[in-house]
């Protein structure tokens, strides 16, 4: 895209584009600056240069990897577990949906194809905190409070909505012609979809993984609800440390920069894989 | 390398017949060309054999046993698709090959090879094997998707306007190799086109389809010499033959002039008057008409006239003086080569001694 | 071509999901909001009493209240910066997707450390920003602890995180615009100002409200920055519906009770969602059937970032 001029150019926007992105990154930061202080170093007040103002110290990362923190590996292991797995489920039971909309004409009593996507799209619309209470209740009467697969099924719900939508709208895209013709080469439905449909949706199945893994990663209040002490997730444990009065930041920033790296890696993947997408379009 | 055949095969499209009724059989190894104006039905008909589309009432065999029913991968059918429909993922090699790697095909890589290889070099996609779709040109994927349909060996052979978006001399060089080609497999093709010269070149058989109604079937001499209605007269011949109507009272009409017919023919409104059966003759002739095109087309011209608010078309070889726009000249007809059409566009056939009678006027 | 049996197989898992877990929660959250069952499951049938009772509960009010001022005063503000970095990022002709991931980033960290991050950020004694206001005014100001401030607090906290969000429904709304209106405009010699107005901004009009839309029902849905960062106070000075539903309900145990609450947040949501639509068709029918379709297309482009929780 070299869009030139669309509206013409104002020198203000290095200005307010700069501010923004300072802005914007300043207390991150401040963040990773924090997760190599050591405890004496921010309780001295702030301090913003490393090597210059303090000693950047890997204290705090070498104290979570080690000692005292079998909390942080559990979360930080169950946090990996729950994304990939809820991505990898969403995305898997959502491609078969997301195909049969795409290619199907549906017909459910009064419901036809587009009202039976709208559903299920539609559950992004209601405020977790709805369904939570009641799924508090049920997930006690199941036994599935605190368990792996009670974490892992109700990620990939929350996932669903997201991944059925976005594979719908990419299998959409792909002309049926094309698959058409592999019917014609010789291959039946399976095969098609195997060789021909699955390859040619790839982009959009790796956006719809990222994506729910990014959304799994981040979630705290079905964690908080769900879990206690076995199936706890890294936000959970972020948001216990820091239950005293006089909270460890130099760990705890450490810990939040671990939990920010996922998703910025995933974002830039995604943000690259679309790139390429559009361009090869 | 099968045969092929319609019995009463129709088609609808909310409500509109886009094949009526459809009978027609095809030996293995023939090439049928179906012929057509647009909106005939041509694709339809392929994408019927194809199972692309499921057809209405009738019955489809495809060697020997009955197609309705039988899924697409299984009917041993090749198309190539109007749209081309190539792999986007796939490079041009891969997506010739793709066919041959299907399940149930046995094939040794070195066979493979050797048919990309005669499939590449007769369409001269040679040098492309190793590009993706996206990094061709509109003629090149058409070669592609042409060249995938090809390679195979299959029942029969679809080919929807295989190289209507290729360039004229491209054009006329692949009519005769592909003809060459499909002979020498023996594959069975059915081959859709609107271009006369095209099809009536390639062709073993022409099916004339117009409006889903198949209106002839014969040899491409067969059609060209005896075209069964009007509506077939107007399609065939380049130019398209004159289609002239003729009044109740027996004459030509042509505004102010008028021409009687020089042969009897009860029962006929129309007559078909090829280009090459038109003469341009001195201006003191009964007939006269006035210039409004000169084409050249190889060592004939081309000649529009306007006679009487009615346009006809000469075809002659290069006159010693040459035409003018808005020049009037005399035009003659030659009778004896003149086709006759009733009101219900049939053919109808002049008495015969009338015939030998009327020579020329 | 498939069996119909196949095809509707494709489909029953999330259809499954949909009914375990979003239908009958929600049904059995219904009924829980009229009883007065709390964590030991005994109670009983109480009818509408819970919503009368609400409100009358100091702390509920104050907490819906918040949720609406949060989403009220919030998104229009999220909605100005992201239109105006949109439109300056757009300006820029090389560097844009460096530019769009480094204003993205912080939409992808997750809202729980976003309170931690800001919560060390605002601290009056070891933070940075009351270390600068030193600095530069002499004075310390007090974001977390002061009540109205807190609340402030809240809403810069959420700028911070959202507006990304609008910049990126906006931005990809401006790069898929058509050049040609822009260089009629310039030719004519508009003054940069007037392009905007008269051109950039009325084209953005499907995509401002799908980013409206979208950005509105998240916001009703504002939790873990609160619950990290203020806890709700200082009193409950901040509090949300989610976060006194999530105390009341979880916490201190009155389930029917909190549920009756999570049912009043989503009746306003689901108001607010079906008040779009009606825009919608209001602003279609002075400017066709094509603006309807472009809303639709930009709610799509947004639905690929969607919200988080």
């Amino acid at each position: 895209m070299r869009e030139e001029r669309i509206g013409g150019t104002s020198p203000l926007r290095y200005v307010v584009v700069l501010a923004w992105a300072v802005f914007a990154l300043f207390p991150l930061y401040w963040t990773l600056l924090t997760a190599f202080k050591l405890p004496k170093d921010i309780f001295r007040g702030p301090f913003y240069l490393p090597g210059i103002d303090f000693v950047p110290t890997m204290n705090s990362f070498r104290y979570l990897m080690t000692t005292g923190s079998s909390d942080f590996f559990h979360g930080l292991a169950n946090s990996v577990l729950f994304a990939s797995a809820s991505g990898f489920l969403s995305v898997f039971i959502g491609a078969f949906a997301a195909y049969g909309l795409a290619r199907y004409e549906y017909r459910l009593g009064p419901m036809k194809t587009d009202d039976i996507s709208f559903f299920i799209v539609s559950q992004r619309m209601m405020p977790p905190i709805v369904a939570v209470i009641a799924l508090f209740v049920m997930y006690r009467w199941l036994g599935l409070l605190d368990t792996y697969f009670g974490m892992i099924l109700i990620y990939t719900w929350y996932n669903l909505p997201l991944t059925v939508y976005l594979l719908t709208d990419f299998i959409k895209r792909i002309p049926r012609d094309v698959e058409y013709a592999a019917a014609i080469d010789g291959y039946d439905r399976v095969r098609q979809i195997l060789f021909v449909t699955v390859p040619l949706a790839f982009p959009g199945i790796a956006a719809a993984f990222f994506l729910a893994f990014i959304f799994t990663w981040n979630d705290f209040l079905l964690a908080l609800m769900l879990t206690f002490q076995n199936a706890k997730t890294l936000p959970v444990v972020i948001a216990a440390w820091s239950a005293n009065m006089d909270p460890r930041w130099w760990l705890l920033s450490a810990a939040g920069i671990v939990a920010v790296l996922p998703p910025v890696i995933a974002l830039s993947l995604l943000d690259r894989l679309m790139d390429r997408q559009e361009h090869e379009n | 390398m099968a045969e092929i055949a319609f019995e009463k095969v129709s088609k609808y499209f909310q409500g509109v017949p886009a094949l009526s009724e459809v009978s027609f059989r095809c030996e293995s190894g023939e090439i049928v060309v179906i012929f057509g104006p647009p909106g005939a039905g041509k694709s339809t008909l392929l994408r019927s054999l194809a199972g692309l589309e499921d057809i209405d009432s009738g019955e489809i065999h495809l060697a020997g046993r009955a197609a309705t029913g039988l899924p697409i991968h299984r009917r041993k059918v090749a198309m190539a698709f109007e749209s081309y429909a190539l792999y986007p993922h796939l490079k041009v090699r891969n997506n010739l090959e793709f066919p041959l790697k299907a399940p149930g095909v046995r094939m040794a890589s070195a066979e493979r090879q050797m048919r990309l290889g005669r499939v590449a070099e007769l369409l001269k996609i040679d040098s492309l094997l190793d590009r993706y779709p996206h990094q061709l040109s509109g003629g090149q994927r058409q070669r592609v998707s042409l060249g995938r349909a090809l390679i195979r060996d299959a029942d029969a052979t679809l080919l929807d306007e295989p190289i209507a978006h290729l360039d004229a001399r491209l054009r006329s060089m692949l009519r005769g190799e592909l003809r060459l080609y499909l002979q020498d497999v023996g594959a069975t093709t059915l081959y859709a086109t609107p271009d006369f010269q095209e099809g009536f070149g390639i062709a073993n058989r022409v099916l004339v389809l117009i409006k889903g109604v198949v209106h002839q079937i014969g040899t491409p001499e067969e059609v060209f010499a005896v075209p069964a209605d009007s509506h077939v007269a107007a399609l065939i011949g380049d130019p398209a033959m004159n289609l002239i109507p003729i009044a109740p009272d027996g004459t030509l009409d042509f505004g102010e002039q008028r021409l009687p017919l020089p042969v009897s023919v009860p029962g006929s409104a129309q007559v078909g008057l090829r280009p090459g059966d038109v003469a341009l003759v001195s201006p003191d002739a009964p007939v006269k008409g006035r210039v409004v095109l000169i084409e050249r087309i190889g060592s004939s011209l081309v000649v529009n006239l306007d006679v009487g608010g009615r346009v006809l078309a000469a075809k002659i070889a290069a006159p010693t003086s040459p035409l003018t726009m808005g020049e009037v000249v005399g035009l003659e007809f030659r009778w004896s080569e003149a086709h006759f059409f009733g009101k219900d566009a049939a053919r109808v056939e002049p008495e015969a001694e009338s015939l030998t009678m009327g020579g020329r006027t | 071509m498939k069996a119909s049996s196949t095809k509707y197989l494709l489909v029953a898992p999330p259809l499954l999901f949909f009914f375990a877990l979003s239908l009958i929660p929600l049904l059995l959250t219904l009924s829980l909001s009229l009883t007065n069952v709390d964590l030991s499951g005994e109670g009983s049938w109480v009818g509408l009493a819970n919503y009368r009772d609400l409100w009358s509960d100091r702390i509920f009010v104050r907490g819906y209240l918040n949720t609406l001022e949060y989403a009220a005063i919030g998104v229009p503000i999220q909605y100005v910066l992201g239109l105006t970095l949109a439109v300056f990022v757009s300006q820029f002709q090389r560097g844009r997707r460096t530019l769009r991931l480094i204003i993205l980033i912080p939409l992808m960290v997750a809202p729980l450390v976003v309170g931690f991050i800001w919560k060390t950020m605002l601290d009056s004694r070891l933070g940075p920003v009351d270390d600068l206001l030193r600095h530069l005014f002499g004075v310390a100001v007090p974001w977390l602890t002061d009540e109205k401030l807190a609340f402030v607090s809240i809403l810069i906290i959420d700028t911070w995180q959202w507006t990304p969000f609008m910049f990126l429904i906006l931005f990809a709304g401006i790069s898929s615009m058509p050049r040609e209106p822009f260089e009629a405009a310039y030719v004519d010699g508009a003054s940069r100002w007037r392009i905007f107005w008269d051109v950039t901004f009325p084209m953005l009009g499907p995509a401002s409200i799908a980013a409206v839309l979208l950005r509105g029902i998240e916001a009703f849905k504002i939790f873990d920055v609160v619950y990290y960062v203020t806890g709700g106070g200082p009193g409950s000075v901040t509090t949300t519906t989610t976060l006194t539903a999530y105390f009341t309900g979880l916490r201190s145990g009155h389930v029917g009770y909190g549920a009756a609450m999570t049912v009043v947040l989503l009746i306003t949501v689901m108001a607010f969602g079906s008040l779009f639509p009606l825009i919608i068709k209001f602003a279609t029918q002075r400017r066709g059937r094509a603006f309807a379709r472009a809303v639709g297309q930009n709610l799509a482009a947004a639905r690929l970032t969607g919200a988080g929780a």
